[in-house]
């Protein structure tokens, strides 16, 4: 998933912004002052996404401070046995203001403050049946106390939002947050095979861009969401992207579409498209689908393509999907509802879409993420 | 009919150019006082408070949450009650460590927190900062600085507290600001802090941001906030924390108090202008009304007439605003850059313009009706309550509205009271003269547009008395404890080396000195905040300083600020804890500290052993002796230790008065200019008084009265009428005295003031009022000599 530069975008608001639950304007970025900027001759060396690397789990499901940025993100369709929809965002962004490496030993009996990484959590909830769509955002620095991130047992918290193993393994997980207007209390388990997404996990956006990626749809979810204090036991589907870089998207790009679509047919499909200043379509659009076994094939950006059928307030809020290939298909893809704008430190439109075939008949539901707009 | 009124307007403007023109100056003069106060105001409180508290600017928190022996897990702990929504309005935390570290000699204040933490950085990164490059600020030991404390970091060879650091140099930040974990560090306090800032937000608190914006300042003294209730820690407003918030607080709290004197006199004399301008209508209006206009039509074209003045006179206001308080400040020795005009102050200069442009005309159609009546017995009779109930319940926010109430009491009753007593007096000593029969008449049927001119003249007089009477009671209590405070003899201190070149032996070797007394300086922390303490020897002499008598061997002395602040008595026992030891005293003696914006604790030399001689600073000496030894003594020992850190008692008595001065400069020249405004604001009226007696004036002429003896006439009228206004601001001014001394400046800024008798303080203003409604009534009278001929 491109979830992307949003590690390097929104915390880039978050240290200047500053802030509890907060809808701070971005203002000026955070680069200056906390040296996330594009590295220059004296920034710190961090390790770049350059090459194909096995994924070793658990240690893989933590974090990787030797990258500037990273994030897990997890987002749910789900609905009450009486049919009303909810869709679900956590995202745990961590942003590496130093290499691990560097920072061992420099400063005995602070070591607890100075970890070097800097944490923003984003929580949402869409309430479809009523279109509304509540948000809150939390930074934090990498403390014990306060946010971080553990491979084993998993654990990413950022005080008190937390997506974390409850047993010995990496599942079942638990998804927990509050605010004063939304609370989550999922139970996850299951879910596909992990996809492994672009070149065995290298995920290229540029020739000098890359990330590492991995995907796990299809995760079975339960518990309740609670909207403005009225608590709903629900049930559906959640999908987790996990992703870590250093230079993950090239400067050319104004932002990113991104789909995570599971289809009640069992496929679960992944799509991402760079949106160039010139217009020019990317060559680096890529995507996934994993098929109802599990099996997973990548998607080029000659394999899809994807056209605005529907714009709200600038948004495009509803696409024309076609796949080309063996899962040759058209699709229309719109959202829920057009609200879904998180009105965070960075604005983007992020919500659940339902899928509908060429007949109109809904097939499917997922995320969009739309950002640069 | 649209034809006929703008021709009917267009004949008026043409026989009555002046009618006009005063009505646009009134407006234009009203919207320059809002607009000079305002820019002055807002430029005072910016500098001020910046340099009072710049870290105040950190994340814009509004209480400081503390505990005795606070730690980092009470810090967790606490924010984890606020993230389960346990604190209710609090929406941002960060933790807090400060101290000082010495840098090449001299002290410097670092101040370590948590930019994530809830309270972000932005409102602290300048310009010059965002650009600067701070890089490594969370993962190295980098302290921010201003340009000259990041040279002596770096003469000092980048090491602070023997710690390298990277030093990033920003302008306008007042103390050293480092990551939480970089300051605890150079403090030595790893673990350790000292506060957690809060920033509460509540319904109350918006508004008093929007009212601040309306008038700067004004909300400095009010409660902002409902302090926050947090179990097991004690919550204190930020300046009980950085008490030097305070003192910037006082005079921009009083400034703030000046802008809405303006505002309303400004809303006066705007009213009034358009008042009396409509009043000269009013036969024109009834014609109209005769030939067939509506009501509603003549409004609209008064309320259209009114729109464009009102924005003429804004526009033009606006601008001789921003010359009058460019002049002010100048004036006032400093060339700074100005505040620049914003949103806030163009929307005030136009609503201010236009709103008494267009509500003027029309009480000029209703005044004198028994609706007008009700209204105004209504509103005096709600302000007589407000001010009555204010001062009952006593609280700073009542005490302030109830000094707005006086103020309308005195324009609904008392002036126009004042006026009739006058007018019966006037009229028993006129008895069967016709001229003093004559000006009985005009005035009586001009009452409501005089009354209100006269009761704005008659505030501004009185707020000129009362602000000047506590400034002079302030003045003289403040000058009565620099005598009781400084003995005869040579004060010595050395901020940079903490005393350890003063050889005192030597010092008590020189002729003429009769006792060398050593001072011991450290910052410490009672349960509900830090405090200064000093250490001395608390003989009896030595007490007798801060009107305590008595030696105090084992007991302590602390200031007024500190005793309001922490709520504390004399008989009450404080913990200390400070200077690497902890001591509990009893407070003996709660003493006038007036300039000292922080809690100050003396304690007596016997408790030096509880704290660690090396955190104690002793660098003040008093060096006593016969008042004919000091000038010798002082050139003796200037020589030695150098003349900036050599006062005398009389060089420091005069230095404390030059700040007192000059901290009431601005406040003396503001209070001027609501009075000179509230003056034309009376020309204004008076003129129209005159005008409307033009028929009258032609029958005393036939009637055989010299044109001399009309504008004597006239001329009489206004000054006996500016004599009642300023008369009459008496007794108001010494209520406006009263409050400020007793419950104002007590509750605001922790001082106690008693308010004394000041002749000057009463006369000035009253004769400034008088002189004001004599220029005022000079010009109508010698036009109105005029108008009687035929």
């Amino acid at each position: 998933m491109i979830r992307v530069g949003s590690g390097v975008l929104l915390l880039a608001a978050a240290c200047l912004g500053g802030c509890g639950e907060s809808t701070a304007a971005p203002g000026s970025s955070l680069r200056n002052l906390l040296g996330a900027a594009a590295p220059s001759d004296s920034a710190p060396r961090f390790a770049k996404a350059d090459r194909v690397v096995g994924f070793a789990f658990p240690r893989d499901h933590g974090a990787h401070p030797r990258f500037r940025s990273e994030w897990w993100y997890l987002t749910a369709v789900l609905a009450t046995d009486q049919g009303r929809e909810f869709g679900v965002q956590f995202t745990l962004f961590r942003q590496g203001m130093e290499p691990a490496a560097r920072k061992a030993g420099t400063l005995a009996g602070a070591a607890a403050w100075r970890t070097g990484q800097v944490y923003m959590a984003h929580v949402a909830v869409a309430d479809i049946e009523r279109r509304s769509h509540l948000e809150a955002e939390r930074f934090a620095r990498g403390h014990p106390a306060l946010a971080g991130v553990t491979a084993a047992p998993f654990a990413a918290h950022l005080e008190g939002w937390r997506l974390a193993s409850t047993a010995t393994g990496f599942w079942p997980l638990r998804l927990q947050a509050e605010t004063p207007r939304l609370a989550i209390d999922l139970a996850l388990a299951g879910g596909k095979p992990l996809v492994l997404q672009g070149d065995r996990g290298l995920s290229r956006k540029g020739p000098d861009n890359a990330s590492y990626y991995y995907s796990i749809p299809r995760i079975d979810a339960a518990g309740s969401v609670a909207v403005d204090g009225k608590r709903h036991a629900v049930r559906g589907r959640a999908w987790l992207d996990r992703e870590w870089s250093t230079s993950v998207l090239a400067a050319e790009f104004l932002g990113w579409d991104w789909f995570a679509l599971s289809l009640d047919d069992g496929r679960d499909v992944m799509l991402f498209q760079l949106r160039r200043g010139d217009g020019v379509r990317s060559d680096y659009d890529g995507g996934s689908v994993a098929g109802a076994g599990g099996a997973a094939r990548t998607l080029a950006a000659a394999d899809f393509s994807l056209t605005v059928a529907d714009r709200w307030r600038g948004w495009p809020v509803a696409w024309r999907l076609v796949l080309h290939g063996n899962d040759a298909a058209r699709y229309t893809v719109r959202a829920a509802f057009e609200d879904q704008v998180m009105d965070t430190s960075v604005r983007y439109w992020e919500g659940v879409v339902f899928v509908y075939d060429e007949r109109g008949e809904r097939i499917g539901a997922g995320y969009m993420e739309l950002t640069g707009y | 009919m649209t034809a006929l009124l703008a021709k009917s307007r267009l004949r008026f403007a043409r026989r009555n150019p002046v009618a006009d023109a005063a009505s646009l100056l009134g407006v234009a003069l009203a919207v320059m006082a809002v607009v000079a106060v305002h820019l002055v105001g807002q430029w005072i409180r910016a500098e001020v408070a910046s340099a009072a508290s710049p870290e105040a600017a950190l994340g814009g928190h509004t209480h400081v949450a503390t505990r005795a022996a606070l730690t980092e897990g009470h810090y967790f702990e606490l924010r984890r009650r606020w993230r389960r929504g346990e604190l209710a309005n609090v929406t941002g935390m960060v933790p807090v460590v400060e101290g000082t570290v010495a840098i090449g000699g001299a002290a410097y204040r670092l101040l370590g927190f948590d930019p994530l933490a809830g309270g972000g950085v932005r409102a602290a990164v300048r310009s010059d900062w965002r650009g600067g490059d701070v890089r490594g600020f969370l993962t190295d030991d980098v302290v921010i600085a201003a340009p000259h404390a990041a040279a002596a970091i770096a003469e000092a060879g980048d090491l602070m507290a023997g710690v390298p650091v990277r030093t990033v140099a920003v302008a306008g930040t007042g103390v050293l600001l480092a990551d939480l974990p970089t300051a605890q560090r150079l403090l030595r306090r790893e673990g350790e802090l000292d506060a957690v800032w809060l920033r509460a937000q509540s319904t109350r608190s918006r508004l008093l941001g929007w009212l601040d914006g309306l008038l700067p300042g004004i909300a400095a003294a009010l409660p902002g906030y409902a302090d926050p209730v947090v179990a097991g820690f004690h919550i204190a407003a930020p300046d009980r924390w950085q008490p030097l918030r305070r003192f910037a607080d006082s005079v921009v709290f009083n400034l703030g108090a000046l802008a809405l004197l303006a505002l309303l006199m400004a809303a006066f004399v705007a009213a009034q202008a358009s008042f009396s301008h409509a009043a000269r209508r009013r036969d024109e209006r009834l014609r109209l009304l005769v030939l067939g206009v509506s009501q509603l039509r003549l409004r609209l074209l008064a309320a259209g007439e009114g729109i464009v003045l009102g924005s003429v006179g804004a526009a033009l206001g606006l601008g001789l605003g921003v010359v009058v308080a460019d002049g002010l400040l100048q004036a006032a020795g400093d060339d700074a850059a100005r505040s620049p005009l914003d949103g806030w102050l163009i929307a005030k200069a136009a609503v201010c313009g236009v709103l008494a442009s267009t509500v003027g005309p029309l009480f000029a159609d209703r005044a004198g009706s028994a609706k007008h009546r009700w209204l105004r017995h209504g509103a005096g009779g709600t302000a007589l309550a407000v001010a009555l109930l204010g001062v009952l319940h006593g609280s700073l926010g009542a005490v302030f509205a109830a000094l707005l109430a006086i103020c309308l009491v005195q324009l609904v009753y008392v002036v126009p009271l004042a006026g009739g007593i006058a007018g019966a007096l006037a009229k028993a000593m006129s008895a069967g003269r016709l001229l003093g029969r004559s000006n009985m008449r005009a005035a009586s049927a001009r009452a409501a547009e005089v009354n209100l001119a006269l009761g704005a003249l008659s505030v501004a007089a009185a707020t000129a008395i009362g602000m000047g009477l506590m400034v002079e009671s302030l003045r003289s209590d403040f000058a009565a404890m620099l005598e009781q405070r400084l003995w005869h003899g040579v004060y010595l201190s050395d901020e940079e080396n903490g005393g350890a070149d003063f050889d005192v032996d030597w010092i008590r070797s020189l002729p003429g000195v009769r006792q060398v007394r050593r001072y011991g300086d450290f910052d410490a922390r009672l349960a509900s905040g830090p405090v200064q303490v000093s250490l001395a020897k608390l003989d009896a002499d030595e007490t007798a300083r801060y009107g305590f008598a008595g030696p105090l061997a084992e007991r302590a002395m602390l200031n007024e600020v500190g005793a309001r602040f922490f709520g504390m008595k004399a008989g009450d026992t404080v913990a200390v804890q400070g200077a690497g030891g902890r001591v509990e005293v009893e407070i003996a003696h709660v003493f006038r500290d007036f300039g000292a914006v922080a809690p100050r604790l003396i304690l007596p030399d016997a408790v030096r052993s509880a704290f660690d001689e090396q955190r104690i600073a002793w660098r003040r000496l008093a060096v006593l002796a016969a008042l004919a030894d000091v000038p010798a003594l002082t050139a003796t020992l200037s020589e030695r230790y150098g003349a900036g850190r050599t006062r005398n008692q009389s060089d420091i008595r005069s230095m404390a008065m030059a700040v007192f001065e000059r901290t009431f400069a601005i406040s003396r020249s503001l209070t001027g200019v609501a009075l000179a405004v509230a003056a034309i604001g009376l020309y204004a009226a008076l003129t129209a008084l005159q005008a409307g007696r033009e028929r009258e004036f032609r029958l005393l002429s036939a009637l055989g009265c010299s044109p001399a003896a009309i504008g004597r006439m006239a001329l009489a009228q206004t000054t006996i009428m500016g004599a009642v206004a300023a008369v009459a601001a008496v007794p108001l001014g010494l209520v406006i005295a009263w409050l400020l001394c007793d419950f104002v400046n007590p509750l605001a800024f922790g001082w106690s003031i008693d308010l004394k008798w000041h002749a000057s303080a009463v006369v000035y203003p009253l004769l400034l009022g008088i002189a004001g409604a004599l220029a005022a009534g000079a010009l109508p009278a010698y036009r109105a000599s005029f108008r009687g001929q035929p």
